[in-house]
């Protein structure tokens, strides 16, 4: 059964994949800019995780949710990625990419125990519940960090400079 | 054009040795959830291993780094990586207590950094034109054997029992050890400085491949290029002498760490220190979130390890194809107009 899904939805998958590396995050920077495509990207996974914890077939899990979490997983890396070297001055990007891969680091350590706490107290079913929330918490973040402070002539237009 | 060749060669042999330790790697993820879940282990615990993971990581890592650069040499790293990861997986298919499995994972994290020698040995051997196009193979090789090793690993456990998988990547592992043994020049630093004599680089070249069994292998290529010289090839690249000694130095430790803690402070100044916030944000939350996917995924929807191993490659499939096609369009875009250049998404 999986093995016929996985068959008959490659094509799909990879056109997928593609379309959202090379179009969709660069035009939807460029009309909405970074901040509007991560809020975005985070509201849709916080929905389908809600949609995945809501119900019990794996045909839904494996069709929709997989493809729409990898989805919106690529467009808020490629974002945040965007918005961080754009906002990050030339002369002080090594300093800042070397303290990112320190705490990256760090973050590799800590939070598989926070996940392993969380998820064995709360109990495994609770997974995509936690990670609603979890994107919920994000889109705050978002908005308190970002949202009122990223200069707007930086945002979506340094491309076309 | 001999070296050119002779080059061809080497990056050939490390991707195939990236491509079987991905597909080594990949082949017990399926069985990997299945065989802590054997040993009876609890979710909470789960998570504390693969912390113990990271910082073995780390430490190896920087442990790695070293050695490779001034002790070992790129060649030996790589013997040991894949020596150990052998040792490792084959401990993973042996182990019936927790503890046996942790220490397995705390050898592996110490030791396997083949991406990371692979990547620099590459580095050495591509010329500039030709840099971006190797890396995107050595991105599809290793995309590509995660891809296909998970669905064989899923199939080789439902079929013939969870530890087989383990055993069949420990001996891909111990495959590789062969390859690089046999095939790949020594690279050995020189505990001596070389002499800046203008001679040519037999003079200053370490005695390569004396205990190379490829050192017949490569001389009978007809290659004009002498062992010696292949060697300097492989061999670190000797720091530059500092340009202008008159920068000021913080001469005592604590004031270093204080000018160290003041860089890193200063990283979290302004809007650049706002995103990278964010950006750590993110990682935190995915990565706690999903650290226990696999044991999410086999609870909620019964997966036996074939299920896991074709659902694994389902969601690889994507990544494979971008990041060749991306990285072939790298080399035609000019060189002339690099302030037009996009920013890069993923630095």
């Amino acid at each position: 059964m999986i093995a016929h899904i996985c068959t008959g939805w490659r094509g799909l998958w990879q056109a997928l994949g593609l379309a959202v590396d090379a179009l969709l995050v660069g035009l939807l920077s460029r009309r909405m800019g970074e901040v509007a495509v991560i809020s975005l990207a985070l509201v849709a996974s916080a929905g389908n995780a809600a949609f995945e914890s809501a119900h019990t077939r794996f045909f839904l899990y494996a069709g929709l949710n997989l493809p729409l979490s990898a989805i919106a997983g690529n467009l808020n890396r490629t974002a945040l990625s965007a918005l961080f070297s754009k906002v990050v001055p030339k002369e002080d990007m090594g300093a800042a990419l070397s303290v990112l891969d320190v705490l990256n680091s760090a973050v590799g350590i800590i939070s598989p125990l926070y996940g392993g706490l969380l998820l064995g107290r709360l109990g495994v079913e609770y997974q995509p519940l936690i990670s609603c929330i979890h994107y919920l918490l994000l889109l705050v973040a978002v908005t308190a960090l970002v949202g009122r402070h990223v200069p707007g002539e930086l945002e979506g237009k340094s491309k076309s400079e | 054009m001999a070296a050119d060749s002779s080059n061809a060669k080497h990056i050939n042999l490390i991707l195939l040795t990236v491509f079987l330790d991905m597909v080594g790697v990949a082949l017990v993820v399926p069985s990997l959830i299945f065989r802590w879940k054997d040993v009876g282990i609890s979710t909470e615990r789960l998570g504390a291993v693969q912390s113990i993971y990271s910082v073995a990581q780390l430490v190896g890592g920087m442990a790695i780094g070293y050695l490779g650069d001034r002790v070992l040499g790129r060649k030996d790293v790589l013997l040991l990586s894949f020596g150990g990861s052998a040792v490792s997986y084959w401990l993973v298919g042996t182990a019936d207590s927790v503890e046996l499995l942790v220490l397995s994972r705390v050898i592996v994290g110490l030791v396997k950094q083949t991406m990371t020698c692979a990547s620099a040995l590459l580095t050495r051997l591509s010329s500039d034109a030709t840099r971006a196009q190797i890396f995107g193979r050595l991105s599809s090789a290793s995309t590509a054997a995660f891809l296909a090793g998970q669905s064989v690993g899923g199939v080789l456990s439902s079929r013939f029992g969870r530890r087989v998988p383990c055993y069949v990547a420990s001996a891909l592992f111990l495959v590789n050890v062969v390859l690089i043994a046999c095939f790949l020049p020594n690279d050995r630093p020189s505990r001596k400085p070389p002499a800046d004599n203008g001679a040519g680089p037999d003079a200053s070249a370490p005695a390569a491949d004396s205990n190379s069994c490829g050192g017949g292998s490569g001389s009978s290529s007809g290659s004009a290029e002498s062992s010696a010289a292949l060697a300097m090839k492989f061999a670190p690249t000797p720091r530059p002498p500092p340009a202008t000694p008159a920068a000021p130095v913080p001469s005592t430790w604590h004031s270093r760490l204080v000018s160290n803690l003041g860089g890193f402070a200063s990283a979290f100044r302004g809007v650049g220190g706002r995103v990278l916030t964010l950006r750590l944000l993110y990682a935190f939350l995915m990565r706690s979130t999903y650290a226990l996917h696999s044991v999410y995924e086999t609870q909620r929807w019964d997966l036996t390890p074939a299920d896991t191993g074709f659902l694994s490659s389902y969601k690889q499939v994507n990544a494979m194809l971008p990041s060749a096609t991306e990285c072939h369009r790298v080399p035609r875009l000019p060189p002339s107009a690099p302030d037009k250049l996009p920013i890069a998404p993923e630095v």
